[in-house]
């Protein structure tokens, strides 16, 4: 059971590149189950992502990186059980650390994880805005970033995306690839899974 | 981490439930998004940082869900209602940066009066003060530490 974890800021996007990856990611018949951890004691994305017949678990009123990190343990195992996805796509809260969340399910006896990867989806519009208040769970999520995905690359001109790159850059010393893509449209998404390697 | 810190948001649950009397879905959904897009603005105009305004609206088996992101109130929105509306049921997560909750609270309650909810639920989610935590919304440890290691 492979993971992706698709960290990013509050309204950057993920549930939309989500729904965009689930395409590519359930390639030649495999199985993807979703994992959606939300802010608040109600679910609203898992809700979204059920009216597409998808595997989803939500763990709602905490985060999986730190208080409910038994729990996500405990979903996976229960998936793993019930449905053997060969992908689990996590949805973190905006300001989860991916690092606590691969750390945590790391050799946990009952679990087989395969590859695990992170996906960090930016939002162009306002990246440049909240970089500074969001500056540390960024840097968090940029430290572990498989890939990088500038979403909503049409909400602001091409300069001003050059601006964002080379922030994202700078500020936080990411090397790894950035990807232009539109959560709304799935353009630049579908290429990702194979990108990082799933 | 202390609530202090500037990505710690203050977060608002509300859940109503109602009846819309058959209204035709075109009007309730565009209630529904205007109601959404009145809080964002609402929040945005009082000095918040909008982290996400979302809600799922349901009626017989339908469900419209709205989502705001950004200051501007635009709102996308996802599904739709096809029947005349009259049970409904709504729930709105609001997560915004440097606001006060009864702001908050009162905003939204501007924004979805127009529903006039025979019955009306509202939470305020708590955050957690651990230094290790990044999450704001550890409501069972509210100002405790959870983590040790």
């Amino acid at each position: 059971m492979d993971i992706l974890v698709v960290a990013g800021m509050l309204g950057a996007g993920k549930t939309s590149v989500i729904i965009q990856l689930l395409e590519p990611l359930s390639a030649g018949g495999r199985k993807v189950a979703i994992i959606e951890n939300e802010i608040g004691s109600v679910g609203i994305d898992g809700e979204v992502l059920n009216k597409g017949g998808l595997q989803i678990r939500e763990l709602a009123g905490g985060c999986v990186c730190c208080t409910l990190k038994t729990g996500m343990i405990d979903t996976l195992k229960a998936l793993q059980a019930e449905v053997n996805p060969d992908i689990v796509v996590i949805e973190p809260t905006g300001i989860a650390d991916p690092e606590y969340i691969l750390l945590s399910v790391d050799g946990v006896m009952g679990l087989t994880v395969g590859t695990s990867k992170v996906v960090v989806v930016i939002d162009a519009e306002r990246f440049l805005k909240l970089k500074t208040m969001f500056e540390r769970p960024l840097k968090n999520q940029m430290e572990t970033a498989d890939i990088v995905l500038i979403n909503k690359v049409d909400t602001i001109p091409l300069q001003d995306l050059r601006s964002v790159e080379d922030s994202i850059r700078s500020t936080f010393k990411y090397k790894g690839k950035i990807v232009h893509v539109r959560g709304d449209t799935g353009d630049g998404i579908s290429s990702v899974p194979k990108e990082i390697g799933l | 981490m202390t609530r202090d810190e500037p990505f710690i948001p203050t977060v608002l649950v509300m859940e109503l439930s109602g009846d819309l009397e058959g209204r035709p879905p075109e009007e309730a959904v565009s209630m529904f998004s205007a109601a959404v897009s009145e809080t964002a603005l609402g929040c945005a105009g009082a000095g918040g940082t909008i982290g996400h305004i979302k809600a799922n609206m349901r009626s017989s088996e339908e469900m419209v869900s709205a989502s705001s992101t950004t200051e501007d109130g635009n709102v996308r929105l996802r599904f739709s209602l096809e029947s005349p509306v009259r049970g409904y049921t709504i729930v709105l997560n609001a997560i915004v940066y440097r606001i006060e909750y009864r702001d908050m609270k009162s905003i939204a309650e501007k924004a979805f009066s127009g529903f006039r909810a025979e019955t009306s639920v509202w939470h305020k989610e708590g955050i957690c003060n651990d230094p290790k935590c990044s999450d704001p919304d550890c409501q069972r440890h509210h100002g405790k530490t959870v983590r040790s290691d």
